[in-house]
Protein backbone atom coordinates (compact mmCIF):
# COMPACT_ATOMS: atom_id res chain seq x y z
CA UNK A 1 0.00 0.00 0.00
CA UNK A 2 2.67 2.38 1.06
CA UNK A 3 4.81 1.29 -1.85
CA UNK A 4 2.00 1.93 -4.31
CA UNK A 5 1.29 5.33 -2.87
CA UNK A 6 4.97 6.18 -3.23
CA UNK A 7 4.86 5.11 -6.86
CA UNK A 8 1.71 7.15 -7.44
CA UNK A 9 3.31 10.15 -5.76
CA UNK A 10 6.11 9.91 -8.31
CA UNK A 11 3.72 10.05 -11.21
CA UNK A 12 5.00 12.61 -13.77
CA UNK A 13 3.63 16.12 -13.62
CA UNK A 14 4.18 17.50 -17.15
CA UNK A 15 4.40 21.25 -17.87
CA UNK A 16 2.79 23.23 -20.61
CA UNK A 17 5.11 23.89 -23.55
CA UNK A 18 6.26 27.45 -24.06
CA UNK A 19 4.74 27.71 -27.54
CA UNK A 20 1.33 26.60 -26.24
CA UNK A 21 1.72 28.86 -23.24
CA UNK A 22 2.37 31.94 -25.43
CA UNK A 23 -0.52 31.04 -27.68
CA UNK A 24 -2.92 30.82 -24.74
CA UNK A 25 -1.56 34.05 -23.27
CA UNK A 26 -1.97 35.98 -26.54
CA UNK A 27 -5.54 34.73 -26.76
CA UNK A 28 -6.15 35.82 -23.20
CA UNK A 29 -4.73 39.30 -23.78
CA UNK A 30 -6.81 39.69 -26.91
CA UNK A 31 -9.92 38.77 -24.90
CA UNK A 32 -8.95 41.20 -22.14
CA UNK A 33 -8.44 44.04 -24.63
CA UNK A 34 -11.67 43.42 -26.47
CA UNK A 35 -13.53 43.23 -23.17
CA UNK A 36 -12.05 46.54 -22.06
CA UNK A 37 -12.97 48.23 -25.35
CA UNK A 38 -16.43 46.76 -25.10
CA UNK A 39 -16.77 48.20 -21.64
CA UNK A 40 -15.41 51.52 -22.80
CA UNK A 41 -17.94 51.99 -25.57
CA UNK A 42 -20.91 50.23 -24.02
CA UNK A 43 -20.99 51.63 -20.53
CA UNK A 44 -22.27 55.16 -20.03
CA UNK A 45 -19.43 57.48 -19.07
CA UNK A 46 -19.37 61.04 -17.75
CA UNK A 47 -20.28 63.68 -20.34
CA UNK A 48 -16.80 65.14 -20.82
CA UNK A 49 -15.19 61.72 -20.94
CA UNK A 50 -17.70 60.49 -23.54
CA UNK A 51 -17.05 63.58 -25.67
CA UNK A 52 -13.31 63.05 -25.53
CA UNK A 53 -13.48 59.31 -26.17
CA UNK A 54 -16.06 59.31 -28.91
CA UNK A 55 -14.51 62.23 -30.72
CA UNK A 56 -10.90 61.39 -29.98
CA UNK A 57 -10.25 60.52 -33.61
CA UNK A 58 -11.86 63.71 -34.83
CA UNK A 59 -9.93 65.73 -32.27
CA UNK A 60 -6.66 64.10 -33.28
CA UNK A 61 -7.40 64.80 -36.94
CA UNK A 62 -8.27 68.38 -36.16
CA UNK A 63 -5.05 68.86 -34.22
CA UNK A 64 -3.03 67.36 -37.07
CA UNK A 65 -4.76 69.53 -39.67
CA UNK A 66 -4.39 72.70 -37.63
CA UNK A 67 -0.74 72.02 -36.86
CA UNK A 68 0.15 71.11 -40.44
CA UNK A 69 -1.78 74.09 -41.82
CA UNK A 70 -0.09 76.46 -39.43
CA UNK A 71 3.28 74.97 -40.27
CA UNK A 72 2.69 75.33 -43.99
CA UNK A 73 1.53 78.90 -43.55
CA UNK A 74 4.50 79.74 -41.36
CA UNK A 75 6.91 78.15 -43.78
CA UNK A 76 5.59 79.59 -47.00
CA UNK A 77 4.30 82.98 -45.94
CA UNK A 78 6.59 85.95 -46.28
CA UNK A 79 4.61 87.74 -43.60
CA UNK A 80 6.04 85.46 -40.92
CA UNK A 81 9.10 87.46 -39.92
CA UNK A 82 11.32 87.78 -36.87
CA UNK A 83 9.12 88.91 -34.02
CA UNK A 84 6.17 86.89 -35.25
CA UNK A 85 4.90 84.08 -33.01
CA UNK A 86 5.05 81.60 -35.86
CA UNK A 87 8.63 82.51 -36.77
CA UNK A 88 10.08 79.83 -34.50
CA UNK A 89 7.86 77.29 -36.25
CA UNK A 90 9.12 78.55 -39.60
CA UNK A 91 12.71 78.15 -38.49
CA UNK A 92 11.96 74.68 -37.19
CA UNK A 93 10.49 73.72 -40.55
CA UNK A 94 13.56 75.13 -42.27
CA UNK A 95 15.76 73.06 -40.00
CA UNK A 96 13.83 69.98 -40.97
CA UNK A 97 14.26 70.85 -44.64
CA UNK A 98 17.95 71.42 -44.08
CA UNK A 99 18.28 68.04 -42.42
CA UNK A 100 16.25 66.42 -45.18
CA UNK A 101 18.59 67.64 -47.93
CA UNK A 102 21.24 64.96 -47.99
CA UNK A 103 23.37 65.54 -51.07
CA UNK A 104 25.81 68.51 -51.13
CA UNK A 105 24.02 69.98 -54.17
CA UNK A 106 20.70 69.94 -52.37
CA UNK A 107 22.31 71.36 -49.26
CA UNK A 108 23.87 74.19 -51.24
CA UNK A 109 20.54 75.00 -52.85
CA UNK A 110 18.79 74.98 -49.48
CA UNK A 111 21.34 77.35 -48.01
CA UNK A 112 20.94 79.68 -50.99
CA UNK A 113 17.18 79.66 -50.53
CA UNK A 114 17.47 80.43 -46.84
CA UNK A 115 19.97 83.18 -47.53
CA UNK A 116 17.59 84.92 -49.90
CA UNK A 117 14.70 84.37 -47.51
CA UNK A 118 16.57 86.08 -44.68
CA UNK A 119 17.24 89.07 -46.89
CA UNK A 120 13.62 89.23 -48.00
CA UNK A 121 12.57 89.25 -44.39
CA UNK A 122 15.11 91.96 -43.62
CA UNK A 123 13.78 94.03 -46.52
CA UNK A 124 10.20 93.62 -45.38
CA UNK A 125 11.17 94.61 -41.87
CA UNK A 126 13.00 97.66 -43.22
CA UNK A 127 9.93 98.68 -45.18
CA UNK A 128 7.72 98.33 -42.15
CA UNK A 129 10.16 100.18 -40.02
CA UNK A 130 10.41 103.05 -42.45
CA UNK A 131 6.64 103.21 -42.89
CA UNK A 132 6.16 102.96 -39.13
CA UNK A 133 3.19 100.66 -39.59
CA UNK A 134 2.44 97.99 -37.03
CA UNK A 135 5.64 98.70 -35.16
CA UNK A 136 5.78 100.96 -32.18
CA UNK A 137 8.81 103.05 -31.36
CA UNK A 138 9.70 100.71 -28.52
CA UNK A 139 10.05 97.83 -30.95
CA UNK A 140 12.24 99.74 -33.39
CA UNK A 141 15.46 98.66 -31.73
CA UNK A 142 14.35 95.06 -31.71
CA UNK A 143 13.42 95.31 -35.39
CA UNK A 144 16.75 96.81 -36.38
CA UNK A 145 18.51 94.10 -34.37
CA UNK A 146 16.47 91.52 -36.24
CA UNK A 147 17.38 93.09 -39.58
CA UNK A 148 21.06 93.00 -38.70
CA UNK A 149 20.76 89.42 -37.56
CA UNK A 150 19.02 88.46 -40.76
CA UNK A 151 21.66 90.13 -42.92
CA UNK A 152 24.44 88.36 -41.07
CA UNK A 153 22.62 85.08 -41.36
CA UNK A 154 22.00 85.59 -45.07
CA UNK A 155 25.68 86.16 -45.73
CA UNK A 156 26.72 83.18 -43.64
CA UNK A 157 24.15 81.03 -45.45
CA UNK A 158 25.45 82.16 -48.82
CA UNK A 159 29.03 81.41 -47.85
CA UNK A 160 28.02 78.02 -46.51
CA UNK A 161 26.19 77.35 -49.76
CA UNK A 162 29.35 78.28 -51.67
CA UNK A 163 31.45 75.99 -49.51
CA UNK A 164 29.00 73.15 -49.98
CA UNK A 165 28.93 73.76 -53.73
CA UNK A 166 32.71 73.62 -53.82
CA UNK A 167 32.58 70.30 -51.99
CA UNK A 168 30.45 68.68 -54.69
CA UNK A 169 32.46 65.88 -56.25
CA UNK A 170 30.90 66.09 -59.70
CA UNK A 171 32.72 69.00 -61.31
CA UNK A 172 29.93 69.95 -63.70
CA UNK A 173 27.40 70.03 -60.89
CA UNK A 174 29.79 71.98 -58.71
CA UNK A 175 30.34 74.61 -61.42
CA UNK A 176 26.61 74.88 -62.05
CA UNK A 177 25.96 75.33 -58.34
CA UNK A 178 28.69 77.96 -58.09
CA UNK A 179 27.28 79.88 -61.04
CA UNK A 180 23.86 79.79 -59.40
CA UNK A 181 25.40 81.14 -56.22
CA UNK A 182 27.05 83.95 -58.15
CA UNK A 183 23.69 84.90 -59.63
CA UNK A 184 22.15 84.70 -56.20
CA UNK A 185 24.89 86.91 -54.83
CA UNK A 186 24.07 89.55 -57.44
CA UNK A 187 20.41 89.51 -56.51
CA UNK A 188 21.33 89.65 -52.84
CA UNK A 189 23.44 92.72 -53.45
CA UNK A 190 20.33 94.34 -54.93
CA UNK A 191 18.38 93.42 -51.82
CA UNK A 192 21.14 94.84 -49.67
CA UNK A 193 21.05 98.07 -51.66
CA UNK A 194 17.33 98.38 -51.04
CA UNK A 195 17.81 97.68 -47.35
CA UNK A 196 20.58 100.26 -47.27
CA UNK A 197 18.25 102.78 -48.90
CA UNK A 198 15.63 102.18 -46.24
CA UNK A 199 18.26 102.35 -43.52
CA UNK A 200 19.56 105.62 -44.93
CA UNK A 201 16.01 106.95 -44.97
CA UNK A 202 15.56 105.90 -41.35
CA UNK A 203 19.09 107.12 -40.54
CA UNK A 204 20.06 103.76 -39.03
CA UNK A 205 23.84 103.69 -39.11
CA UNK A 206 24.10 100.22 -37.62
CA UNK A 207 22.16 98.64 -40.46
CA UNK A 208 24.15 100.61 -43.00
CA UNK A 209 27.37 99.29 -41.49
CA UNK A 210 25.99 95.79 -41.51
CA UNK A 211 24.93 96.12 -45.13
CA UNK A 212 28.35 97.39 -46.14
CA UNK A 213 29.98 94.50 -44.28
CA UNK A 214 27.70 92.06 -46.05
CA UNK A 215 28.46 93.62 -49.41
CA UNK A 216 32.18 93.40 -48.85
CA UNK A 217 31.82 89.77 -47.85
CA UNK A 218 29.81 89.00 -50.98
CA UNK A 219 32.25 90.95 -53.15
CA UNK A 220 35.15 89.05 -51.64
CA UNK A 221 33.42 85.80 -52.45
CA UNK A 222 32.66 86.94 -56.00
CA UNK A 223 36.23 88.09 -56.56
CA UNK A 224 37.56 84.82 -55.21
CA UNK A 225 35.25 82.84 -57.48
CA UNK A 226 36.23 85.01 -60.46
CA UNK A 227 39.90 84.39 -59.75
CA UNK A 228 39.22 80.69 -59.58
CA UNK A 229 37.37 80.79 -62.87
CA UNK A 230 40.17 82.69 -64.52
CA UNK A 231 42.71 80.20 -63.36
CA UNK A 232 40.52 77.35 -64.44
CA UNK A 233 39.52 78.53 -67.89
CA UNK A 234 41.87 77.56 -70.72
CA UNK A 235 41.71 80.88 -72.52
CA UNK A 236 45.41 81.38 -72.96
CA UNK A 237 45.17 79.98 -76.44
CA UNK A 238 42.55 82.46 -77.49
CA UNK A 239 44.45 85.31 -75.92
CA UNK A 240 47.59 84.38 -77.83
CA UNK A 241 45.62 84.25 -81.04
CA UNK A 242 44.16 87.68 -80.43
CA UNK A 243 47.61 89.09 -79.66
CA UNK A 244 48.98 87.62 -82.87
CA UNK A 245 46.13 89.13 -84.83
CA UNK A 246 46.69 92.56 -83.37
CA UNK A 247 50.43 92.30 -84.01
CA UNK A 248 49.91 91.25 -87.62
CA UNK A 249 47.44 94.06 -88.08
CA UNK A 250 49.68 96.56 -86.36
CA UNK A 251 52.61 95.85 -88.69
CA UNK A 252 51.01 96.94 -91.97
CA UNK A 253 49.25 99.78 -90.20
CA UNK A 254 52.63 101.05 -89.08
CA UNK A 255 53.91 100.84 -92.64
CA UNK A 256 50.88 102.78 -93.83
CA UNK A 257 51.52 105.45 -91.26
CA UNK A 258 55.14 105.71 -92.39
CA UNK A 259 54.23 105.99 -96.07
CA UNK A 260 51.63 108.64 -95.26
CA UNK A 261 54.14 110.65 -93.28
CA UNK A 262 56.69 110.34 -96.09
CA UNK A 263 54.17 111.57 -98.60
CA UNK A 264 53.23 114.48 -96.41
CA UNK A 265 56.85 115.46 -95.93
CA UNK A 266 57.40 115.23 -99.66
CA UNK A 267 54.42 117.40 -100.44
CA UNK A 268 55.30 119.86 -97.70
CA UNK A 269 58.74 120.38 -99.17
CA UNK A 270 57.10 121.75 -102.29
CA UNK A 271 54.75 124.06 -100.38
CA UNK A 272 55.61 127.59 -99.31
CA UNK A 273 55.62 128.24 -95.56
CA UNK A 274 52.22 129.93 -95.76
CA UNK A 275 50.73 127.16 -97.81
CA UNK A 276 52.26 124.73 -95.42
CA UNK A 277 50.59 126.53 -92.53
CA UNK A 278 47.26 126.47 -94.31
CA UNK A 279 47.71 122.81 -95.12
CA UNK A 280 48.53 122.17 -91.51
CA UNK A 281 45.39 123.87 -90.30
CA UNK A 282 43.39 121.83 -92.80
CA UNK A 283 45.07 118.70 -91.57
CA UNK A 284 44.30 119.69 -88.00
CA UNK A 285 40.71 120.20 -88.92
CA UNK A 286 40.72 116.83 -90.62
CA UNK A 287 42.13 115.25 -87.49
CA UNK A 288 39.45 116.84 -85.41
CA UNK A 289 36.79 115.50 -87.75
CA UNK A 290 35.68 111.84 -87.64
CA UNK A 291 38.02 109.23 -89.08
CA UNK A 292 38.35 109.01 -92.81
CA UNK A 293 36.78 105.62 -93.17
CA UNK A 294 33.72 106.60 -91.17
CA UNK A 295 33.51 109.91 -93.00
CA UNK A 296 33.70 108.16 -96.29
CA UNK A 297 30.79 106.02 -95.27
CA UNK A 298 28.85 109.02 -94.21
CA UNK A 299 29.60 111.39 -97.01
CA UNK A 300 29.57 109.14 -99.99
CA UNK A 301 26.90 106.86 -98.64
CA UNK A 302 26.51 103.70 -100.62
CA UNK A 303 29.40 104.21 -103.04
CA UNK A 304 32.04 104.34 -100.32
CA UNK A 305 30.33 102.09 -97.86
CA UNK A 306 30.07 99.26 -100.27
CA UNK A 307 33.68 98.08 -100.31
CA UNK A 308 33.89 98.42 -96.56
CA UNK A 309 30.84 96.31 -96.01
CA UNK A 310 31.85 93.72 -98.53
CA UNK A 311 35.21 93.43 -96.86
CA UNK A 312 33.56 93.19 -93.49
CA UNK A 313 31.09 90.59 -94.62
CA UNK A 314 33.90 88.18 -95.40
CA UNK A 315 33.80 85.31 -92.93
CA UNK A 316 37.49 85.50 -92.05
CA UNK A 317 37.34 89.08 -91.01
CA UNK A 318 37.99 89.69 -87.33
CA UNK A 319 36.03 92.68 -86.18
CA UNK A 320 37.72 94.58 -83.39
CA UNK A 321 38.87 97.91 -82.26
CA UNK A 322 42.55 97.26 -82.98
CA UNK A 323 42.51 97.94 -86.73
CA UNK A 324 40.45 101.13 -86.55
CA UNK A 325 42.64 102.38 -83.75
CA UNK A 326 45.77 101.74 -85.73
CA UNK A 327 44.46 103.20 -88.95
CA UNK A 328 43.27 106.42 -87.45
CA UNK A 329 45.98 106.76 -84.88
CA UNK A 330 43.30 107.26 -82.24
CA UNK A 331 41.74 105.04 -79.57
CA UNK A 332 38.34 103.48 -80.34
CA UNK A 333 36.70 105.58 -77.71
CA UNK A 334 37.60 108.78 -79.53
CA UNK A 335 36.20 107.30 -82.71
CA UNK A 336 32.92 106.78 -81.01
CA UNK A 337 33.02 110.19 -79.42
CA UNK A 338 33.84 111.89 -82.69
CA UNK A 339 31.02 110.19 -84.51
CA UNK A 340 28.37 112.66 -85.60
CA UNK A 341 25.03 112.17 -83.91
CA UNK A 342 23.04 111.99 -87.18
CA UNK A 343 23.74 108.37 -88.03
CA UNK A 344 25.49 106.82 -85.09
CA UNK A 345 24.33 103.32 -85.81
CA UNK A 346 25.55 103.24 -89.38
CA UNK A 347 28.92 104.67 -88.48
CA UNK A 348 29.35 102.35 -85.57
CA UNK A 349 28.39 99.33 -87.54
CA UNK A 350 30.73 100.26 -90.30
CA UNK A 351 33.52 100.87 -87.85
CA UNK A 352 32.84 97.69 -85.97
CA UNK A 353 32.62 95.48 -89.00
CA UNK A 354 35.76 96.93 -90.54
CA UNK A 355 37.90 94.36 -92.36
CA UNK A 356 41.04 93.13 -90.70
CA UNK A 357 43.21 93.47 -93.78
CA UNK A 358 44.92 96.81 -93.58
CA UNK A 359 45.76 97.20 -97.30
CA UNK A 360 42.29 97.53 -98.75
CA UNK A 361 41.47 99.77 -95.82
CA UNK A 362 44.20 102.21 -96.80
CA UNK A 363 42.97 102.16 -100.35
CA UNK A 364 39.61 103.14 -99.03
CA UNK A 365 40.91 105.70 -96.64
CA UNK A 366 43.24 107.66 -98.81
CA UNK A 367 40.88 108.30 -101.66
CA UNK A 368 38.25 109.41 -99.22
CA UNK A 369 40.60 111.88 -97.64
CA UNK A 370 41.86 113.03 -100.96
CA UNK A 371 38.43 113.22 -102.38
CA UNK A 372 37.31 115.23 -99.41
CA UNK A 373 40.15 117.62 -99.94
CA UNK A 374 39.27 117.82 -103.58
CA UNK A 375 35.61 118.50 -102.94
CA UNK A 376 36.52 121.19 -100.44
CA UNK A 377 38.90 122.71 -102.90
CA UNK A 378 36.32 122.63 -105.67
CA UNK A 379 33.86 124.28 -103.33
CA UNK A 380 36.39 126.94 -102.45
CA UNK A 381 37.27 127.46 -106.08
CA UNK A 382 33.65 127.77 -107.06
CA UNK A 383 33.16 130.29 -104.27
CA UNK A 384 36.26 132.07 -105.45
CA UNK A 385 35.14 132.20 -109.07
CA UNK A 386 31.53 133.01 -108.29
CA UNK A 387 31.89 135.42 -105.38
CA UNK A 388 33.49 138.82 -106.01
CA UNK A 389 33.70 139.86 -102.39
CA UNK A 390 36.57 137.44 -101.60
CA UNK A 391 39.95 139.19 -101.16
CA UNK A 392 42.47 138.93 -103.98
CA UNK A 393 45.25 137.89 -101.68
CA UNK A 394 43.35 134.92 -100.59
CA UNK A 395 42.59 134.17 -104.22
CA UNK A 396 46.27 134.18 -105.03
CA UNK A 397 47.02 131.88 -102.27
CA UNK A 398 44.24 129.60 -103.42
CA UNK A 399 45.58 129.65 -106.90
CA UNK A 400 49.06 128.85 -105.73
CA UNK A 401 47.87 126.23 -103.40
CA UNK A 402 45.67 124.77 -106.09
CA UNK A 403 48.50 124.66 -108.52
CA UNK A 404 50.68 123.12 -105.91
CA UNK A 405 47.94 120.74 -105.02
CA UNK A 406 47.59 119.88 -108.63
CA UNK A 407 51.25 119.09 -108.78
CA UNK A 408 50.90 117.06 -105.69
CA UNK A 409 47.87 115.34 -107.09
CA UNK A 410 49.62 114.59 -110.31
CA UNK A 411 52.06 112.55 -108.37
CA UNK A 412 49.34 110.50 -106.84
CA UNK A 413 46.94 110.63 -109.74
CA UNK A 414 47.71 107.11 -110.85
CA UNK A 415 46.76 105.70 -107.44
CA UNK A 416 43.68 107.80 -107.08
CA UNK A 417 42.46 107.29 -110.62
CA UNK A 418 42.81 103.58 -110.14
CA UNK A 419 40.73 103.61 -106.98
CA UNK A 420 38.14 106.40 -107.42
CA UNK A 421 37.05 107.60 -110.83
CA UNK A 422 34.88 110.25 -109.18
CA UNK A 423 37.95 111.80 -107.62
CA UNK A 424 39.77 111.99 -110.96
CA UNK A 425 36.77 113.62 -112.56
CA UNK A 426 36.65 116.13 -109.71
CA UNK A 427 40.29 117.03 -110.18
CA UNK A 428 39.89 117.38 -113.92
CA UNK A 429 36.92 119.70 -113.50
CA UNK A 430 38.86 121.86 -111.06
CA UNK A 431 41.82 121.97 -113.44
CA UNK A 432 39.58 122.94 -116.34
CA UNK A 433 38.01 125.68 -114.29
CA UNK A 434 41.42 126.95 -113.32
CA UNK A 435 42.54 126.94 -116.92
CA UNK A 436 39.42 128.86 -117.87
CA UNK B 1 -16.51 44.98 -6.67
CA UNK B 2 -15.18 44.83 -10.19
CA UNK B 3 -12.33 42.37 -10.71
CA UNK B 4 -9.18 43.30 -12.49
CA UNK B 5 -8.66 41.24 -15.67
CA UNK B 6 -4.92 41.08 -14.95
CA UNK B 7 -5.66 38.94 -11.92
CA UNK B 8 -6.94 36.20 -14.20
CA UNK B 9 -3.58 36.18 -15.97
CA UNK B 10 -1.90 35.65 -12.61
CA UNK B 11 -4.27 32.77 -11.89
CA UNK B 12 -3.47 31.33 -15.28
CA UNK B 13 0.25 31.46 -14.57
CA UNK B 14 -0.35 29.71 -11.27
CA UNK B 15 -2.54 26.85 -12.56
CA UNK B 16 -1.61 26.36 -16.21
CA UNK B 17 0.68 23.36 -15.65
CA UNK B 18 -1.73 21.60 -13.28
CA UNK B 19 -4.63 21.98 -15.68
CA UNK B 20 -2.50 20.83 -18.56
CA UNK B 21 -1.48 17.72 -16.63
CA UNK B 22 -5.07 17.09 -15.69
CA UNK B 23 -6.15 17.12 -19.33
CA UNK B 24 -3.08 15.17 -20.42
CA UNK B 25 -3.86 12.28 -18.07
CA UNK B 26 -7.51 12.32 -19.08
CA UNK B 27 -7.06 12.34 -22.85
CA UNK B 28 -4.63 9.48 -23.07
CA UNK B 29 -1.51 11.68 -22.97
CA UNK B 30 -2.25 13.38 -26.27
CA UNK B 31 -0.13 16.49 -25.88
CA UNK B 32 -1.74 18.46 -28.72
CA UNK B 33 -5.25 17.72 -27.52
CA UNK B 34 -4.31 18.49 -23.94
CA UNK B 35 -2.92 21.88 -25.00
CA UNK B 36 -6.05 22.68 -26.98
CA UNK B 37 -8.28 21.64 -24.09
CA UNK B 38 -6.22 23.71 -21.66
CA UNK B 39 -6.54 26.76 -23.90
CA UNK B 40 -10.27 26.29 -24.37
CA UNK B 41 -10.80 25.75 -20.67
CA UNK B 42 -8.98 28.94 -19.73
CA UNK B 43 -10.87 30.96 -22.33
CA UNK B 44 -14.10 29.67 -20.92
CA UNK B 45 -12.91 30.46 -17.41
CA UNK B 46 -12.01 34.02 -18.42
CA UNK B 47 -15.46 34.59 -19.87
CA UNK B 48 -16.99 33.32 -16.60
CA UNK B 49 -14.49 35.18 -14.45
CA UNK B 50 -16.99 37.96 -13.88
CA UNK B 51 -19.10 35.47 -11.93
CA UNK B 52 -16.22 34.19 -9.86
CA UNK B 53 -16.40 35.04 -6.20
CA UNK B 54 -12.91 36.15 -5.16
CA UNK B 55 -13.57 35.25 -1.56
CA UNK B 56 -13.67 31.58 -2.55
CA UNK B 57 -10.61 29.62 -3.69
CA UNK B 58 -9.82 29.70 -7.40
CA UNK B 59 -8.57 26.12 -7.69
CA UNK B 60 -11.89 24.26 -7.28
CA UNK B 61 -13.54 26.81 -9.54
CA UNK B 62 -11.08 26.28 -12.40
CA UNK B 63 -11.05 22.51 -11.90
CA UNK B 64 -14.84 22.44 -12.14
CA UNK B 65 -14.68 24.33 -15.43
CA UNK B 66 -11.99 22.01 -16.76
CA UNK B 67 -13.90 18.90 -15.71
CA UNK B 68 -17.11 20.11 -17.36
CA UNK B 69 -15.17 21.03 -20.48
CA UNK B 70 -13.63 17.56 -20.55
CA UNK B 71 -17.03 15.90 -20.14
CA UNK B 72 -18.32 18.01 -23.04
CA UNK B 73 -15.29 16.99 -25.05
CA UNK B 74 -15.96 13.30 -24.35
CA UNK B 75 -19.56 13.69 -25.29
CA UNK B 76 -18.79 15.48 -28.53
CA UNK B 77 -15.82 13.42 -29.71
CA UNK B 78 -16.84 10.01 -28.34
CA UNK B 79 -13.41 8.77 -29.20
CA UNK B 80 -11.45 6.16 -27.42
CA UNK B 81 -8.48 7.06 -25.40
CA UNK B 82 -5.19 5.92 -26.88
CA UNK B 83 -2.16 5.29 -24.72
CA UNK B 84 0.45 6.25 -27.29
CA UNK B 85 1.72 9.17 -25.25
CA UNK B 86 2.46 7.17 -22.10
CA UNK B 87 5.97 6.23 -23.24
CA UNK B 88 6.91 9.83 -23.63
CA UNK B 89 5.22 10.83 -20.41
CA UNK B 90 7.61 8.89 -18.16
CA UNK B 91 10.48 11.22 -19.05
CA UNK B 92 8.86 13.95 -16.97
CA UNK B 93 9.19 11.85 -13.81
CA UNK B 94 12.24 12.25 -11.60
CA UNK B 95 13.01 8.57 -11.30
CA UNK B 96 15.48 5.89 -12.27
CA UNK B 97 15.08 3.71 -15.38
CA UNK B 98 13.44 0.79 -13.48
CA UNK B 99 11.11 3.14 -11.71
CA UNK B 100 10.22 4.82 -15.00
CA UNK B 101 9.31 1.45 -16.43
CA UNK B 102 7.10 0.72 -13.44
CA UNK B 103 5.50 4.20 -13.70
CA UNK B 104 4.61 3.63 -17.32
CA UNK B 105 2.96 0.39 -16.36
CA UNK B 106 0.99 2.02 -13.51
CA UNK B 107 -0.15 4.85 -15.83
CA UNK B 108 -1.31 2.38 -18.43
CA UNK B 109 -3.30 0.43 -15.85
CA UNK B 110 -4.88 3.60 -14.43
CA UNK B 111 -5.96 4.60 -17.93
CA UNK B 112 -7.72 1.25 -18.24
CA UNK B 113 -9.67 1.79 -14.97
CA UNK B 114 -13.10 3.41 -14.64
CA UNK B 115 -13.41 7.16 -15.06
CA UNK B 116 -14.39 7.58 -11.41
CA UNK B 117 -11.34 5.68 -10.10
CA UNK B 118 -9.08 7.30 -12.64
CA UNK B 119 -10.29 10.77 -11.73
CA UNK B 120 -10.03 10.29 -7.99
CA UNK B 121 -6.54 8.78 -8.20
CA UNK B 122 -5.35 11.49 -10.56
CA UNK B 123 -6.75 14.30 -8.45
CA UNK B 124 -5.24 12.83 -5.39
CA UNK B 125 -1.81 11.78 -6.61
CA UNK B 126 -1.10 13.82 -9.76
CA UNK B 127 -2.89 17.06 -8.96
CA UNK B 128 -2.06 16.55 -5.28
CA UNK B 129 -5.41 17.82 -4.13
CA UNK B 130 -6.54 17.18 -0.58
CA UNK B 131 -9.63 15.13 0.21
CA UNK B 132 -11.74 18.19 1.06
CA UNK B 133 -10.67 19.83 -2.26
CA UNK B 134 -11.56 16.71 -4.20
CA UNK B 135 -14.84 16.50 -2.30
CA UNK B 136 -15.53 20.10 -3.19
CA UNK B 137 -14.63 19.56 -6.82
CA UNK B 138 -16.65 16.39 -7.23
CA UNK B 139 -19.41 17.79 -5.02
CA UNK B 140 -19.25 14.82 -2.65
CA UNK B 141 -18.66 14.30 0.98
CA UNK B 142 -15.11 14.12 2.23
CA UNK B 143 -15.69 10.64 3.71
CA UNK B 144 -17.08 9.39 0.42
CA UNK B 145 -13.97 10.67 -1.36
CA UNK B 146 -11.71 8.95 1.17
CA UNK B 147 -13.59 5.65 0.66
CA UNK B 148 -13.51 6.13 -3.11
CA UNK B 149 -9.74 6.65 -3.08
CA UNK B 150 -9.12 3.53 -0.97
CA UNK B 151 -11.29 1.43 -3.29
CA UNK B 152 -9.54 2.75 -6.37
CA UNK B 153 -6.14 1.96 -4.89
CA UNK B 154 -7.24 -1.59 -4.13
CA UNK B 155 -8.39 -2.03 -7.72
CA UNK B 156 -5.10 -0.72 -9.03
CA UNK B 157 -3.13 -3.07 -6.81
CA UNK B 158 -5.08 -6.03 -8.07
CA UNK B 159 -4.46 -5.01 -11.64
CA UNK B 160 -0.75 -4.55 -10.96
CA UNK B 161 -0.46 -8.04 -9.39
CA UNK B 162 -2.17 -9.54 -12.42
Amino acid sequence: MDNLEKILANLPKPKLRLKADLKIKSKLYYLILSKRLEKLFSQPAPRGQVYILKNSLAIALMIIIIFSGTSIYAYSSGEVMPGNRLYSLKRAMEKVEQQASITPAAKSQTYQKFSQRRLEEALRLSRRKSSGGQISNADNQQVSANIQKNIAEAVSNLITAADTAAAIKNQAESLAAQSRITERADSEVKYLNQIAAFAAFADDQEILDKVSDAKTAINQYQNASLDDNRSDEPEEKNLNQINNNTASQAEPARQIEQTRENKETKSERKYSPRQRREKKTNADQDNQKPPARIQGVKINGGSEARPVQTAASSPNSVPGPSDSRLENGQPPQTDEQSQPPEKPEDNRSAAEIAPPEPKPATINIQPVQEQKDATEQTKEISSFTGATSTPARQDDSFRKSDSNDDDHEEEESTDIAATTPEKSTATTTSRDREND
Amino acid sequence: MAKKPDSFVSYYNQFKNKIYAYFLYRVGFDVKLAEDLTSEAFMKAFKKFEDFDEEKPFQPWIYTICRNHLINHYKLSKREISLDGIEGLAKYADARVEEKFELERVIAIINQMDETDKEVLQLRFVQELTNPEIACLLEKEEGAIRTQISRSLAKLRELLIK
